[in-house]
């Protein structure tokens, strides 16, 4: 039974690649050797910096024996394209293929960015209803000018009650431009409500279409979504922003209980360095105490009365103990 | 501390379902009102509430919606790093880094000086020991 299960299961795996015995200790060498030339002349070339090429050599004396790791750091130092440059003969299958050209690359049916940055909405194709305080005054102009568009469509549709809303939209992107560029997280709050306000404007709009003329709804849903997509970038957009300040917290907090830990340790300590002195004092006491015994009492008695002595060194010897245990935790 | 743009993303969410839940809930549970001269219509199959129903209802779900909104503007307000520009953050975050470098030194000149502590109290327990043991000998 197991073994057939054991068949069943290793004929769901394909094969390992047919150039996997290429990876030999030998040729992990010659294809490093290769990589290292190809990497100086490259550097020659290009006058790059001196810094990487001493990196890439150092990496290679310490991988020599790991071929897989090695590959993987050289690969973003191989120039791109070059697949015709490289070797002929088995050597060819140990090196990492040059990186695709081109700012995109597809996998799995999807396209990807090298560039590991957030596609502004221009991008992606979705008007950008909030005022991008960033980028240059032409920019926010323009879209003060779709903000006011907006906001006046909306008068005509809307009651007194919005209206005081949309004098809000359209009264704040003209307050915001007057402030300092270090505020700018401020105004990027201000846009939140203003695009949180007209989300429910555009709930109540399309609400009132529903019950007039239900056929025109599309084209109300289609505004709330763009008015969704913004608000949904601009919150990513506040996400760094909001990285840093937890990084400060969590700095704040990790510097507090150090502190802290410190503080505890040092008051521990304390305790016992003036704990000890007074047992150190006792234990004198008690020895004296105990050289009396012996002059004064007979043999008889003395036997037991050092029992009592020594067993009430004995809990204070425990006591000193214990003091120290509480103490140091 | 909470993620807050996440709460708020979350709760842009609940409003959107907010939303769609009203919207459903009067397309399934309204009744039908003539327009003009119109006979009313009338549906065996139609889910009509009760008037006074479908109207706490409609109270309901609007004053849902307006506490979902007053909830994410609280938060929106309460978005940390407010007014602090990124400068400002990354030399906080540099101060912040070193002064922690120094107290992660001090607390290790401190745990030095504990376990020292720490030793010569067990070696003045063991001479304490020792000596008890001698004088229960010779006695």
């Amino acid at each position: 039974m197991t073994t057939a299960n054991d068949a069943e299961i290793a004929d769901l795996y394909p094969p390992p690649p047919p150039y996997y015995e290429f990876f030999t200790t030998q040729n992990i060498a010659k294809a490093n050797q290769w990589i290292k030339q190809h990497e100086i002349k490259k550097n020659i070339n290009n006058g790059e910096e001196d810094e990487d090429e001493e990196q890439v050599t150092e990496q290679n004396s310490n991988n020599d024996g790991d071929g897989k790791t090695n590959n993987n750091n050289e690969q973003l130092k191989l120039p791109t394209g070059t697949f015709a440059s490289y070797p002929d003969d088995e050597i060819r299958f140990l090196l990492p293929p040059p990186k695709p050209e081109g700012p995109t690359y597809r996998l799995f049916g999807n396209i990807w960015q090298f560039e590991d940055k957030m596609p502004s909405l221009k991008e992606m194709g979705v008007e950008q209803l909030y005022n991008d305080d960033v980028k240059n005054q032409d920019e926010v102009d323009d879209k003060n000018m779709i903000t006011v568009e907006e906001e006046k469509e909306k008068k005509e549709e809307e009651k007194k009650e919005q209206e005081v809303d949309s004098k809000d939209l359209v009264e704040n992107p003209n307050d915001e431009l007057s402030e300092e560029d270090s505020n700018s997280s401020l105004k990027r709050i201000n846009e939140l409500k203003k695009l949180f306000k007209s989300l429910l404007l555009n709930f109540l709009e399309l609400i009132g279409i529903v019950s007039k003329n239900p056929t025109l709804y599309p084209e109300k849903l289609e505004q709330i979504r763009i008015v969704l997509i913004n608000i949904h970038h601009l919150l990513n957009e506040y996400r760094p922003h909001q990285a840093r300040e937890s990084l400060i917290l969590m700095l704040q907090n990790q510097v507090t209980a150090t502190k802290k830990e410190i503080a505890e340790i040092k008051r521990g300590c304390q305790m016992v360095e003036e704990r000890l002195p007074k047992i150190v004092g006792e234990i004198m006491k008690n020895n004296q105490l105990k050289k009396s015994f012996d002059e004064k009492h007979q043999p008889d008695e003395e036997k037991s009365q050092n029992n009592e002595l020594v067993t009430s060194i004995d809990s204070l010897k425990l006591a000193a103990a214990d003091d120290l245990l509480k103490a140091l935790e | 501390m909470a993620d807050r743009l996440t709460q708020l993303q979350i709760c842009l969410d609940q409003l959107l379902e907010q939303f769609c839940a009203t919207i459903n809930y009067v397309n399934t549970n309204h009744d039908y009102e003539p327009s003009d001269n119109e006979e009313k219509m009338a549906d065996k199959d139609a889910n009509v509430a009760d008037p006074k129903e479908f109207k706490d209802t409609m109270n309901e779900l609007s004053t849902d919606i307006i506490l979902k909104t007053r909830q994410i503007f609280t938060i929106i307000e309460s978005l940390p790093g407010i007014g602090v520009s990124t400068k400002d953050q990354l030399d906080k975050i540099e101060s912040l880094q070193n002064e922690l470098l120094l107290v992660q030194k001090e607390r290790r000149k401190a745990i030095k000086e504990k376990n020292n502590l720490l030793d010569w109290c067990n070696s003045m327990i063991n001479s304490v020991s020792d000596d008890i043991v001698e004088t229960a000998r010779f006695s």
